[in-house]
């Protein structure tokens, strides 16, 4: 199974910013084309069918703007729905489960604040798979832990002091998180009002080309960052192939 | 590449063959008839762009219905049509 995240956003972007040339082109050809004729018709006339013209654009370009919104969310789904159950794979819980994980929360207590990733190791190999329960074991620790390391599982600098233990669990923290951020961004990614860069006037009515805003560009960087990240944990996935991107993507969607 | 990507491609597809279709009828000025070139009216143009809009919006209804009923079934949110909601009966 492959995923190519970051080719297919970058795909999807580079599409969306060549639909809106395109309609920036298209605005300055109507305008072009009347702003001679000031003189050959009356006022009211002229800025009616002005009016329209770019609202026609306007209205087409937004469109398909929202299918490229839709198209970006689809591939972030797929991305998820290949990637997710290749690292939380379902486990098989025998009988006497619950009894283990009740002994081991007792053998962590007996550690106390004295334990460490090689001793919390030896408790949880076992439990390693498990990502719900692995989750109920780090907030143990972190709370045995808390008076002698006030950034639980973590240094100053941020980076875990169990990565032998907690590497899988926050391997998958890690991408569901980014998911979630990818998500976010996408809700809006490409429907943003877009911002005026030039002003028209003719005849004192004003007529806007409208550009991509800076947020826009912000978020459209975010994401492509967050599908690096997931690219590059998929890389570690067994079962997961990614597909390194090498191009430039100049090319829009036909 | 998964079936919804797909089914947007041949949406983003079937909106450039629409635009295709409206600039032709846009830059379009006379008709034949038998034997004779006729001027082709302001009227007939707005009929003709309100076909066109029509045929188009209707394929990429269905490509949006079928997607839909997939997306339904497999209990995720329905996409939003865009071409129909803005849809105009002719411009």
């Amino acid at each position: 199974m492959k995923i190519e995240l970051v080719k297919k956003i970058k795909e999807i972007i580079a599409a969306y910013q060549a639909n809106n040339e395109q309609s920036i082109k298209e605005i300055k050809k109507i305008i072009d084309e009347w702003k001679d004729k000031v003189n050959q018709y009356r006022d009211d006339f002229l800025h009616q069918t002005l009016t329209e013209g770019l609202t026609e654009i306007s209205d087409d370009s937004k469109k398909v703007n929202k299918v490229y919104n839709q198209k970006l969310k689809a591939v972030i789904e797929e991305a998820k729905k290949l990637m997710l159950p290749m690292m939380i794979k379902p486990v098989k819980r025998p009988s006497d489960y619950a009894t283990k994980v009740s002994n081991t929360i007792e053998y962590l207590k007996l550690e106390g604040e004295e334990i460490t990733d090689n001793s919390a190791y030896m408790y949880l190999k076992d439990f390693i798979d498990d990502y719900d329960q692995m989750k109920l074991f780090k907030n143990v620790i972190e709370k045995l832990i808390k008076r002698v390391n006030p950034f639980g599982l973590t240094n100053a600098e941020g980076k875990t002091t169990f990565p032998k233990t907690f590497g899988k669990l926050n391997q998958v923290e890690v991408v569901l998180n980014t998911f979630n951020e990818m998500e976010a961004i996408a809700n809006m990614l490409f429907l943003y009002g877009k911002e005026t860069d030039q002003t028209y006037f003719i005849n004192g009515h004003g007529y806007v080309l409208p550009m991509e805003g800076l947020d826009e560009e912000m978020d459209e960087a975010t994401i492509l960052n967050q599908a690096a990240v997931v690219e590059s944990i998929a890389k570690e996935v067994p079962g997961v192939e990614t597909i390194t991107d090498q191009t430039d993507h100049e090319t829009v969607e036909s | 590449m998964n079936n919804i990507e797909l089914q947007l491609n041949k949406v983003l597809k079937l909106d450039q063959e629409k635009k295709q279709a409206l600039s032709v009828i846009k830059r379009t000025k006379t008709k034949k008839v038998g034997l004779h070139q006729l001027t082709i009216t302001q009227e007939e143009k707005v009929q003709m762009t309100s076909k066109a809009n029509k045929f188009y919006d209707a394929k990429i209804s269905t490509i949006y219905k079928a997607m839909n009923l997939e997306l339904k079934n497999a209990g995720h949110e329905e996409l939003e049509n865009p071409y129909q909601t803005i849809m105009k009966g002719g411009n």
